[in-house]
């Protein structure tokens, strides 16, 4: 009993540190783009599959390097092409979120016309490799997830709280006008977010891959969970980002474990249902001011 | 140093700037006053390139600027304190400051941030504090020291003494001489006519959108147009 509780809760760790990834990318998008980006799990399966296809050459590792030079590509475009011609001016508030809803369709089904429906097998070869750790398992996939989701959620973290565009980024999520009478270049920020947020799907989508397939609608879920650790933490709240994200991981997997796995994302959208009722500003959410 | 000729603003159909022209000297402090609504804000945010005109001319040290983007204009040395001083209320004291000195790549920046305690030692002391719990006068005082981390030829300060209390205001008003000592030209938009037409050297009178009246301070002060519309009933 004691041991299938440590065994979930570490397998659930694993699996937050991936949906903080996810809903990192989403909050830094709300938070500073002002977007909700429902593309953001084609950003996940479009970082699966440039894995998969460079891993051919460069085997696992260097793939998700290529990838992630990929998706950089992916997310300047995404703001370039998108989201700048709709920022400001007279375009409705709902046209980012169109938008962003139309590029999922038009990247799901490229890549349905382009890799077919069935399912890849991205291969690493740290998967099925036991690892024992005071008593429980893990795969090596696993321990390279955990230190490479945890790795990168520190350095965000670090680079946002202490580095000259981390300010400016904080700066422009909370006034645009003010932020650009500092002298900084919002456009700039606003690539540089949009670049970051694009990576971080990314890197969630190489690293889950291995553990499960690959085709071109592996984003709905992606997006489905980032979605509900950004409710969970809180909209736009980077550490709730990250609490929310092992929160979700460690109650599926707990759900996993003592119920059923069949029960497993049902216990995600209980939770969340759960903070909507009692907790709508999220875990780690300030509470509105009542004016 | 900041020369705007028959500068022309519109938000949609209202027209909030009407060939409006004027000038600031090096080393100068000039006043812009008038009633709400009479366009003092949208001038600023038109020279600091937060709004773009529909017609006239923008040049400063001899450069034209209208339609640069912020960044850029700042580049050039025009500092703009808004209106509602806007410090960054969650960020601390410190890196609002940091802020201002965005643009600049030197390795001075961190000596500057003395300087500006030495000038305003309430916010050395509150530099690790979140400059939403600063009060009104010190978060004024925060947002000219911001402004100064640019290194600007010109300041341009957006109602400065707004809701501040009176000791305050004498307070800003020093400041305000201090910055002309610093050899800065400042631009000061004021509804504290009194205030502003004493600490400045000249003034110009708008009224939606138009210069109806300008001169030495000292003269317009005097005028009595001017003392009956703006300067009749006592500062607030
Ligand atoms: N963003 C905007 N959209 C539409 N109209 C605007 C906008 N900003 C200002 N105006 C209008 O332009 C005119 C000038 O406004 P502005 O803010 O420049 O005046 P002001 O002199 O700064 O007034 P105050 O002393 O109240 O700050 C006003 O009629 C105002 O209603
Ligand atoms: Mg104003």
């Amino acid at each position: 009993m004691f041991w299938l509780l440590a065994q979930q809760t570490l397998n659930g760790l694993v699996m937050g540190l991936v949906y903080a990834l996810l809903a990192l990318g989403l909050t830094i998008s709300f938070g500073i783009g002002r977007v909700i980006n429902f593309a953001h799990g084609e950003l996940y399966m479009l970082g699966a599959f440039f894995t998969y296809l460079a891993a051919g050459r460069m085997g696992y590792l260097g793939g998700i390097a290529a990838a992630l030079v990929l998706m950089a590509g992916a997310g300047l475009l995404l703001d370039r092409l998108v989201l700048r011609p709709l920022r400001g001016g007279r375009a409705s508030l709902w046209a980012p979120f169109l938008a962003t809803l139309a590029v999922s369709l038009i990247v799901q089904n490229a890549a349905l016309a382009v890799f077919g429906p069935d399912p890849y097998l991205l291969s690493s070869p740290y998967a099925y490799q036991p690892l024992m750790l005071a008593g429980l398992m893990l795969t090596k996939q696993d321990l390279l997830i955990a230190l490479v989701a945890g790795l990168t959620t520190f350095l965000l973290t670090a680079f946002i709280k202490r580095g000259k565009y981390g300010l400016a980024m904080r700066a422009v999520a909370r006034d645009r006008q003010t932020a650009a009478l500092m002298g900084i270049n919002i456009d700039r920020v606003y690539i540089l977010t949009f670049v970051l947020s694009a990576m971080l799907a990314g890197l969630a989508g190489a690293l889950v891959a291995p553990k499960a397939t690959v085709d071109p609608f592996i984003g709905r879920m992606a997006l489905l969970k980032g979605l509900s650790v950004v409710i969970l933490g809180g909209l736009g709240n980077i550490p709730g980002a990250i609490f929310g994200g092992l929160v979700l991981g460690v109650a599926e997997a707990l759900g996993a474990g003592f119920v059923s796995a069949a029960y497993k994302d049902a216990v995600g959208y209980a939770l969340m249902i759960l903070v909507l009722l009692f907790r709508p500003e999220g875990l780690l959410g300030q509470r509105m001011r009542r004016a | 140093m900041l020369e705007i000729k028959t500068l022309t603003v519109n938000y949609g159909r209202v027209r909030a700037l009407d060939r409006l022209s004027l000038t600031v000297e090096q080393g100068e402090i000039v006043a812009l006053v008038g009633a709400n609504g009479a366009g003092k804000s949208t001038l600023l945010k038109t020279v600091s390139g937060l709004v773009r005109p529909a017609a006239g001319e923008v040049v400063f040290a001899g450069r034209r600027v209208e339609g640069l983007p912020p960044h850029e204009i700042l580049k050039q040395g025009i500092a703009h304190v808004p209106e509602g001083r806007r410090v960054f209320p969650d960020l601390t004291v410190r890196e609002n400051l940091l802020l201002g000195a965005f643009s600049r790549r030197d390795k001075e920046v961190t000596a500057d941030i003395e300087r500006i305690y030495t000038y305003f030692p309430v916010l050395g002391e509150r530099q690790a504090q979140l400059a939403g719990t600063l009060s009104g006068g010190e978060q004024q005082m925060l947002a000219i020291g911001r402004g100064l981390m640019s290194r600007p030829k010109l300041m341009m300060l957006d109602e400065p003494l707004l809701g501040l209390a009176p000791v305050m205001v004498d307070r800003v008003a020093e400041i305000v001489r201090q910055l002309q000592r610093l050899g800065i030209s400042v631009l000061l938009a004021e509804q504290n006519t009194n205030v502003a037409l004493a600490v400045a050297q000249r003034g110009y009178v708008v009224e939606t959108g138009r210069v109806t009246a300008a001169g030495n301070a000292s003269d317009l002060a005097a005028d009595p147009a001017v003392r009956e519309a703006y300067l009749g009933a006592p500062p607030a």
